[in-house]
C-alpha cells in the first residue's frame, strides 16, 4: 500500500499518478513486482461512435434513394411535357451535385484535405455544367473558375496553417477571419475584373482597411479580454 | 400464469425516469458483489434463472404505451454478459428485447445494473441478494432454506407503495426554487463514466460520527457540503446555495414489502451567501434538517408531492413520445437543476453467516446524470463503507476535495478508480 503525499489517501499501486490529484506517487514497495495484479475493470469498449456511424449511414442511404427517385421523376416529367430534356438538365445536375456534397460532408473520408478538394471539384463540375448547358461558356472562366479555385486553395492553406502551427482556441477564429477577408477580396477582384472596373491600387487599400479592424479585434481578444469572459466564450462555442 | 399477458404500470418515479433516458443519462445504477473466487458464467446464468423464479416482477421489458411507458411480462430470460463497457453505460432499455437491467460478470465480481425506472436501491439489493444466494448455492453448496412464496406476497412485492400511502388531503411541501451552485466541470465524451471509490473503515467513521453525536449519513453529507463550499470559494465569485439531494428509503418509515421505487428526496442545504461556515455549523444544520424532515408526517407530504405530478391532467393526456421530448428539460429545470449534487446511502448490507466467507465486498455506483455531473452513493458491508463517486466529467475536483476532507477528520481512506490500466 502506498500513500499520496498530497491527498493523504491510500492507493493500491505505487509508482503512478494519484487518481485524485495526479501527483506522482513514488515507488515505495520493492516486492510488489512479483505479485500479479488482477484487473478490477475490463478494457472498456465504447459503442457510441459505431452507433452514430450506423445512424448516419441510414440517413445517407435514405437520402440517396430519395435523390435518385427525384432525378428519375424530373427527367420523366420533363420528357413527357416537352418531348425532350430541357429544364430538368439544370435541376438534376444541381440535385446530383448536392448529393455529392452530402457524401463529402457525411464523414466517409478521413482526411480533411480530400473533403475540401472533393467539394471543390464538385462545385467545378456543377458550375461548368450549368454554363455549358446554356450552349456556350460565358461566365465560367472569368468568374466561377477563379472563385472556386480560390476558395479551395484558401481553405487548404487555412487548414495547413492551423495544423502546422497547432493553432488552438481563439486563434483559430482569428485565422478564420483572416482567411475570410482574403477570400472576399479575391472574389471582389474577379467580380470587378468581370465588369471591367479593375483598379488594383484601390483594391489594395480596401483590403488593408478591412484587415486592420480584424487584426485589432484579434489583438484585443489575445491581450485585452479578461480571462473569465474568454473562458465563457470558449465554453459556449466549444473551442 | 401466462407471463406475456402480464403488465405493470410504472410508479411515479419510474414514469419520470423512463422518459428522461438518453445515451448519457441512462438512469442505470450498479450494485455489485465481489466474491472470493472467479465467477462461473454457466452457474451464474442458472442462478439468474432461479432468482427470476423467485422474483417474477423482474421478468419484464419496458414498452411504450400511448400515454405512459409500462412493463410487459415476458417469457424471455435475460442473458448474463461479460463486462465490456464503462459502468452504468451503453444499455438502451427501450430497445426491443432488452431488459431494464443486466447482469455482468468480470473476474470475481458480479454486477447488477438496474434502471431506476424499475426499482430503487433497496429493491435492487434484494434481487442481487437472491442472485448471489442462488449462485453460492450452485457454486459453493451453501444450503438454501426452502421457502414458499405465496401469491399474496408476490402481489405485495409489486405494489405501488406511493399510491398506498398517498393522502389527497395533505398539502404538498412548499419548495423554494433558487439558483444553486453547480460544479464548473465539462462533460466527457459519450459512453464514458468515471468512478472513484473510497473505502473507509466503519468503526473509524462511527467513532467520528459519535464525536459529533450524529449518524454516518449526516456526517458524510456535512463533509460533502463542506467540500462543495470549499470548491465554490475557490472557483466562483458570486456565492450560491449548496443543495444536496439525499434520497430517503421510505421502507424504514412505512410498512411495505414492495420491490419497486419507494423513496423520496430531501434536500439539506447550506446558503453560502450568509457567510463562511465552520464544519460544526454545517453538521448542526444538516442534523436539524434531517430530524425535522424524517418523520412519517413530513414524509407523507413528500409522497404527496411525487404523486401529484403524475396526476396532472395535462401530463396524463400528453402522448408519451411528446413526454419524451419535454421530460428531460422539465427534469433538468425542476429536478436536477435544484440540486448541486446527490448523495445516496444504501445502508448496511447483511448476509447470513454461511454466505459471508464467499463475499469479499459489496459496492454501488450512482446513475449518471447530466444536471449533476458528479453524484455519490455509499454502501456498507463487513466493516467497510464503500463510497463511490460517479462522474460524467474527467475533472475530479469534488472527489479530491471530499476525500481530503475525510482525511483531515483523521479517517483513513483507500481509493480505487476505473481508470484505464496500462
Amino acid at each position: 500500500m502506498a500513500y499520496c503525499p498530497k491527498c493523504g489517501i491510500k492507493v493500491e499501486e505505487d509508482n503512478r499518478p494519484c487518481p485524485l490529484c495526479s501527483f506522482h506517487i513514488p515507488k515505495v514497495n520493492e516486492k510488489r513486482d512479483a505479485v500479479v495484479r488482477v484487473r478490477k475493470f475490463p478494457k472498456t469498449a465504447n459503442p457510441y461512435p459505431a452507433y452514430l456511424r450506423r445512424v448516419l449511414n441510414r440517413i445517407f442511404i435514405f437520402i440517396t434513394l430519395l435523390v435518385f427517385l427525384a432525378v428519375c421523376l424530373l427527367f420523366y416529367i420533363d420528357y413527357e411535357v416537352n418531348e425532350m430534356f430541357t429544364w430538368s438538365r439544370y435541376s438534376n445536375l444541381s440535385i446530383l451535385a448536392g448529393w455529392v456534397f452530402l457524401y463529402f460532408s457525411f464523414g466517409y473520408l478521413q482526411s480533411f484535405y480530400k473533403v475540401i478538394i472533393g467539394i471543390g471539384l464538385d462545385a467545378f463540375i456543377l458550375l461548368l455544367g450549368l454554363d455549358i448547358l446554356n450552349g456556350s461558356l460565358q461566365w465560367f472562366f472569368p468568374l466561377a473558375f477563379p472563385i472556386v479555385a480560390g476558395t479551395t486553395v484558401i481553405s487548404i492553406s487555412y487548414w495547413s496553417v492551423i495544423r502546422a502551427l497547432s493553432v488552438r482556441g481563439f486563434n483559430m477564429i482569428g485565422f478564420f477571419f483572416m482567411a475570410i477577408v482574403i477570400l472576399s477580396m479575391w472574389i471582389n477582384f474577379f467580380i470587378h475584373n468581370y465588369r471591367n472596373e479593375t483598379n488594383p491600387f484601390n483594391w489594395l487599400i480596401v483590403t488593408v482597411l478591412q484587415i486592420i479592424p480584424v487584426l485589432l479585434v484579434m489583438i484585443y481578444v489575445k491581450y485585452g479580454m479578461p480571462e473569465r469572459i474568454k473562458q465563457k466564450i470558449a465554453r459556449k462555442f466549444h473551442l | 400464469m401466462k407471463d406475456d399477458k402480464l403488465w405493470y404500470r410504472l410508479d411515479n418515479a419510474g414514469k419520470l425516469y423512463s422518459s428522461i433516458i438518453s445515451s448519457r443519462a441512462t438512469t442505470l445504477f450498479r450494485l455489485s458483489a465481489t466474491l472470493t473466487s472467479p465467477v462461473d458464467p454457466v452457474l451464474l446464468q442458472r442462478a439468474l434463472e432461479s432468482a427470476l423464479e423467485r422474483f417474477p416482477f423482474f421478468k419484464v421489458q419496458l414498452k411504450q404505451g400511448f400515454f405512459w411507458y409500462y412493463f410487459e411480462g415476458t417469457s424471455q430470460i435475460p442473458k448474463i454478459e461479460k463486462e465490456i463497457y464503462y459502468p452504468c453505460m451503453s444499455l438502451s432499455i427501450k430497445k426491443r428485447g432488452s431488459f431494464p437491467y443486466r447482469v455482468y460478470y468480470f473476474n470475481n465480481r458480479i454486477s447488477l445494473e438496474l434502471s431506476h425506472s424499475m426499482t430503487d436501491g433497496t429493491g435492487g439489493l434484494k434481487f442481487l441478494y437472491e442472485l448471489i444466494k442462488q449462485y453460492l448455492h450452485l457454486k459453493e453448496s451453501v444450503p438454501l432454506k426452502r421457502e414458499t412464496i405465496s401469491n399474496t406476497q408476490l402481489r405485495l412485492e409489486t405494489e405501488n407503495s406511493f399510491r398506498k400511502y398517498y393522502d389527497k388531503n395533505i398539502p404538498a411541501p412548499r419548495s423554494r426554487s433558487a439558483k444553486v451552485f453547480k460544479l464548473p466541470i465539462q462533460l466527457d465524451k459519450k459512453g464514458y463514466y468515471h468512478i472513484v471509490t473510497g473505502i473507509i473503515g466503519v468503526n473509524a467513521l462511527k467513532k467520528k460520527a459519535k464525536e459529533y453525536d450524529v449518524s454516518i449519513t449526516i456526517l458524510l453529507t456535512a463533509v460533502y457540503i463542506q467540500s462543495l463550499l470549499n470548491i465554490q470559494e475557490r472557483t466562483s465569485r458570486r456565492k450560491k446555495p449548496i443543495v444536496i439531494n439525499v434520497p430517503v428509503n421510505m421502507r424504514s418509515f412505512f410498512e411495505t414489502s414492495t420491490m419497486r421505487n419507494f423513496f423520496v428526496s430531501i434536500t439539506p442545504s447550506i446558503d453560502a451567501r450568509l457567510g463562511e461556515y465552520e464544519f460544526e455549523e454545517i453538521i448542526q444544520e444538516v442534523k436539524i434538517e434531517f430530524s425535522r424532515l424524517l418523520t412519517p408526517k413530513k414524509l407523507k407530504q413528500y409522497i404527496k408531492r411525487s404523486v401529484i405530478s403524475e396526476k396532472s391532467l395535462v401530463l396524463r393526456l400528453m402522448p408519451s413520445p411528446i413526454k419524451d421530448i419535454v421530460a428531460p428539460s422539465i427534469y433538468s429545470f425542476f429536478g436536477e437543476g435544484q440540486y448541486t449534487s446527490g448523495l445516496s446511502n444504501l445502508g448496511i448490507v447483511r448476509v447470513p453467516s454461511e454466505m459471508e466467507p464467499f463475499i469479499e465486498r459489496v459496492e454501488s455506483y450512482p446513475p449518471p446524470s447530466i444536471g449533476n455531473k458528479v453524484k455519490a452513493m455509499l454502501i456498507s458491508y463487513n466493516q467497510h463503507v464503500y463510497i463511490s463517486f460517479g462522474n460524467l466529467s474527467k475533472n475530479r475536483m469534488l472527489e479530491r476535495e471530499f476525500f481530503r476532507n475525510i482525511r483531515e477528520l483523521g479517517i483513513e481512506v483507500t481509493i480505487e478508480t476505473n481508470d484505464e490500466e496500462t
